[in-house]
């Protein structure tokens, strides 16, 4: 761990106890389920069983023979009620119901009302679809095939004001980015080595234990909607433009969410639940299956090729291409894209470049968010192709990454924020944990093997405003007004020790409100390791402003702890504080165009390094990761916890994403849509040591010095893992998960 | 259509006498029924133990076990686990103390499995409690910290 001399804090970077763990260990905590609205009816979704298909009719009428059954909505009956039918992030092809084609196994059709969830599945179930086959593009190739049929036709783009640079309908691509830096072709001509290598990744799971869950109530001319969701602000108003209503007609209030990890984003689930609570005008609560769940997002799939051409040890041109798989519609999958190609060519100093990265529509459940966000498959790419390199020059892998590595202060690319996290000293630190096997034997008879792995993501690029309100009561307690969400990443911890330690009052004085879109105000949104910074920043800012006034008033000597003078401040005879004292704090980020590819510059930036320790039996193949160790520079850790915990449990997701994981599609059919046969890790396949070292020097663009978490761990699991099975055992499998089987001769 | 069944049973020390659709599961009894909501449901398929609550002392899934089959029994969930007078058990300090939870969604069903694990075994090594959490899975925290709270509630339990 390198500490740098920081100046001692009273709460922050010390450990506290969750500002939500007592609800959460006593059972208390209310999350989406534990809404309970009385009157509601419970819905249940008609979902398509073909994969593509034509909608040549909708029976219905056995389903509403039942008494329990209130009403069967087709998008028909929604187009009635909604002033437009069709959502998305970034190209609005989202039907809130299947409009005449359904594109995946498993896309909504209808939903059915009925006066409790049994009854609402019976009904689903006695609906019944007349669907008519159509060709299937069951994967990237077969949508980019001479001749394929093109998914969609032309699609209004943008509800969020999100980047569809490059979309070509006609030919399957719902983004397309292109980066072109000095002459690769030139480059690679003249190289002394030129390697090329491509990597397949399966398609995932984000595996939040809690489904997706809504429960919308109509309320007067109000439609207040309770949902475990990330962007509280963007469902107000992506709800707002379905209705046609204004967006104070919206309340999106937040309880804790059971995990998220970017499933919890524009799934379909809002929109069907507000649109049929519009349409009955009454409460409606949809509760997703795990097989729903399952088949609502997911990581994208992807096929990353590079091409690197070498000299001396030096990487002089380097050509990359990623093919996504996006599935059925758009989601986020242009945006992703875009943050994978403007990601992918890894922390290195590459002279001449050229990446394209496509996210590619395929008849399957449409892929999304997912913690890393395009970072993953292309460093993972990046990563074992280094190796690769390594391996065919000759050099130690460790040595021709230090060798070719951008320090603190370089250009990731001209333009953009210079590097702001130190990779070379993560890199040595992790490196040194592990040690260094290759293929010795263990007494068991297993191979053991280390591997390492760089990436680096830009972090909350562009503008994404935050703003919050700190309350600081008469009795010198505090409330912290905002609307970060609580995903279990700490948020609300760290948000109350920021505004503890800013006022200069105890932390267990300070509470952190929920998030109600009607009362919090305007964050942009819960994501890209973004909470810590901007919203902690608006948090500090908001506690400053509170400590202003109380020193107008009451000078500067005046101890916000001392609950007396407080009181007798907002009290006093013509104090103009009114009872109690708000303080507001907003953060507009400053984010310059950048003349880059990608356009916008970075927040700053996230590094991540991890090195793995593994075991391969070779009469089995079965993989053993013995060590994990991520590097984060976290810049000054707010909360010792929940930094490690960040850390940690992002690496033993992505021990799954390396060994077990893959949602298996059969010709457009989800097989495995359930945790038996989607295997996640379990307690027993943590690596038996797992260790998080930090960087702290203060530097971070954050509150107290501090950068982003969450996302950096789990980018380099995988490729550290493949690159240590690969040491270990001499085999490079090229594709993830690495099962067993791959490893025997 | 269910028939009714009439069930006798405690649930966190307190007798509870209800009628039951045959086909109501326990789940569904106790957080609709009873408004015990800290009893979590996710897989409802009985493979991911969010759902654990104690039968007699053992570890059961709420989300496949029928209501009825509670009939005579002793069930125990997150809410019975701190004394009346709000006094938490060790396993619930420790898991506060150790970071042992984020979203804490599964922490209902891992503090109920490791609350029998250590009424049966005071002293359980590493290994054993990894093989009780099999059934338990937690996305968030990678487990490491789990099995430490686990392991400090069981030292603090000894003393
Ligand atoms: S919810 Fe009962 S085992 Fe998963
Ligand atoms: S804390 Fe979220 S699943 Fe365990």
């Amino acid at each position: 761990m390198i500490v740098e001399e920081l100046q001692e804090l009273r709460t922050v970077g010390r450990h506290t106890v969750r500002v939500d763990g007592r609800a959460k260990v006593t059972g208390t905590a209310c999350y989406g389920a534990d809404v309970h609205v009385p009157g509601a009816l419970h819905a249940a979704v008609v979902r398509s069983p073909l994969p593509h298909a034509r909608i040549r009719g909708v029976e219905t009428a056995a389903a509403l023979a039942s008494p329990d059954v209130a009403a069967v909505l087709t998008s028909d009956d929604l187009a009635r009620v909604l002033a437009r039918t069709r959502f998305g992030p970034v190209v609005r092809d989202t039907p809130v119901l299947a409009e005449g084609v359904v594109r995946y196994e498993g896309e909504p059709v209808a939903v059915v009302l009925a006066s409790s969830p049994e009854a609402a599945r019976a009904g689903a179930a006695a609906v019944r679809l007349d669907l008519d086959p159509l060709p299937l593009l069951a994967s990237v190739e077969d949508a980019l095939a001479d001749g394929a049929a093109p998914l969609h036709g032309e699609t209004e783009g943008g509800e969020f004001g999100g980047w569809s640079g490059g979309a070509d309908a006609g030919r399957n691509v719902a983004g397309h980015y292109h980066d072109l830096r000095g002459d690769p072709d030139g480059a690679l001509a003249a190289a002394e080595h030129v390697l090329s290598h491509e990597y397949r990744l399966a398609p995932l799971q984000h595996y939040a234990l809690e489904n997706h869950v809504v429960t919308a109530v109509p309320d007067g001319d109000t439609l207040v909607v309770h949902t475990p969701n990330q962007y509280p602000f963007l469902m107000v108003r992506m709800l707002a433009g379905l209705l046609g209503r204004p967006e104070s007609s919206i309340r999106v209030a937040v309880p804790y969410v059971g995990g998220g990890f970017g499933s919890k984003e524009y799934v379909n689930v809002v929109p069907i639940a507000a649109a049929a609570a519009v349409a009955v005008n009454r409460p409606v609560r949809l509760e997703l299956t795990v097989e729903e769940s399952f088949r609502s997002s997911g990581r994208h799939g992807a096929i990353v090729r590079f091409t690197s051409g070498v000299t001396n040890g030096r990487i002089v041109a380097r050509k990359i291409e990623l093919l996504f798989d996006t599935g059925a519609y758009a989601d986020q999958g242009p945006r992703v894209i875009r943050q994978a190609g403007y990601r992918a060519p890894g922390p290195y100093r590459i002279p001449n470049l050229q990446v394209d990265a496509y996210a590619v529509y395929t008849n399957k459940v449409p892929a999304g968010a997912y913690r890393g966000f395009g970072a993953s498959q292309p460093i993972h790419g990046c990563e074992c192709h280094m190796d690769e390199i390594a391996d065919a020059i000759g050099m130690d892998p460790v040595e021709f990454r230090r060798l070719n590595l951008l320090e603190l202060g370089d250009d990731f690319a001209e333009g953009d924020l210079p590097l702001d996290c130190d990779l070379p000293t993560a890199l040595d630190m992790a490196a040194e944990r592990v040690g260094r096997a290759r293929g010795e034997r263990l007494p068991d008879g297993r191979l053991t093997g280390t591997g390492v792995a760089v990436g680096v993501k830009n972090t909350a690029s562009g503008r994404l405003p935050s703003r919050a309100i700190v309350r600081l009561h008469r009795d010198g307690s505090a409330t912290v007004v905002a609307s970060g969400v609580e995903l279990g990443q700490g948020a609300h911890t760290v948000l109350a020790q920021v505004a503890a330690e800013t006022l200069g009052i105890p932390y267990e004085r300070v509470r952190v409100g929920a998030v109600d879109t009607s009362v919090t105000p305007f964050d942009q949104r819960t994501s890209s390791s973004r909470t810590t910074v901007h919203l902690g920043l608006a948090v500090q800012r908001a506690a400053e402003h509170v400590l202003a006034q109380l020193r107008d008033v009451a000078g500067d000597d005046v101890d916000p702890a001392d609950a007396e003078a407080v009181a007798a401040a907002v009290n006093g005879p013509a104090s103009g504080l009114g009872g109690e004292i708000v303080g507001v704090g907003t953060v507009d980020q400053d984010a310059p165009e950048a003349p880059t590819a990608f356009g916008m510059r970075a927040g700053y930036w996230e590094g991540s390094v991890g090195a793995a320790r593994v075991a391969v039996d070779p009469r089995t193949g079965a993989v053993e990761v013995l060590q994990y160790v991520t590097v984060a520079d976290a810049g000054r850790v707010i909360n010792p916890h929940g930094a490690h915990g960040q850390e940690v449990g992002g690496a033993v997701m992505a021990v799954g994403h390396a060994l077990t994981e893959a949602l298996e599609f059969d010709d457009g059919y989800l097989t495995n849509p359930s945790p038996v046969d989607y295997r996640v890790p379990l307690a027993g396949d943590v690596p038996g040591i797992v260790e998080s070292l930090f960087i702290e020097r203060g530097d971070g663009p954050g509150p107290f010095g501090s950068k982003g978490l969450g996302e950096s761990s789990i980018i380099t699991v995988a490729p550290a893992i493949a690159n240590a099975i690969a040491a270990a055992t001499g085999v490079r499998v090229r594709e993830l998960p690495i099962r067993p089987w791959a490893l025997l001769g | 259509m269910a028939t009714e069944l009439s069930i006798e049973t405690v649930v966190n020390g307190q007798s509870v006498h209800a009628t039951v659709p045959s086909n109501r599961t326990l789940s569904q009894f106790l957080r609709d029924d009873l408004g015990l909501t800290g009893t979590k449901v996710s897989c409802a398929l009985e493979l991911c133990g969010t759902c654990t609550v104690l039968l007699d002392g053992s570890p059961v899934s709420a989300c496949t076990l029928l209501a009825a089959e509670i009939d005579g029994g002793d069930v125990l969930t997150v809410e019975g686990l701190a004394g009346s007078d709000g006094e938490l058990d060790p396993l619930q300090r420790a898991f506060l103390d150790h970071g042992a939870f984020q979203c804490g969604f599964c922490t209902p069903g891992m503090l109920l499995t490791a609350k029998a694990l250590l009424a049966r075994d005071p002293d359980p090594s590493e290994e054993t409690i990894r093989e009780e959490l099999h059934g338990n899975i937690c996305r968030c925290t990678g487990y490491v910290p789990i099995v430490e709270a686990i392991q400090a509630a069981a030292r603090e339990l000894r003393r």
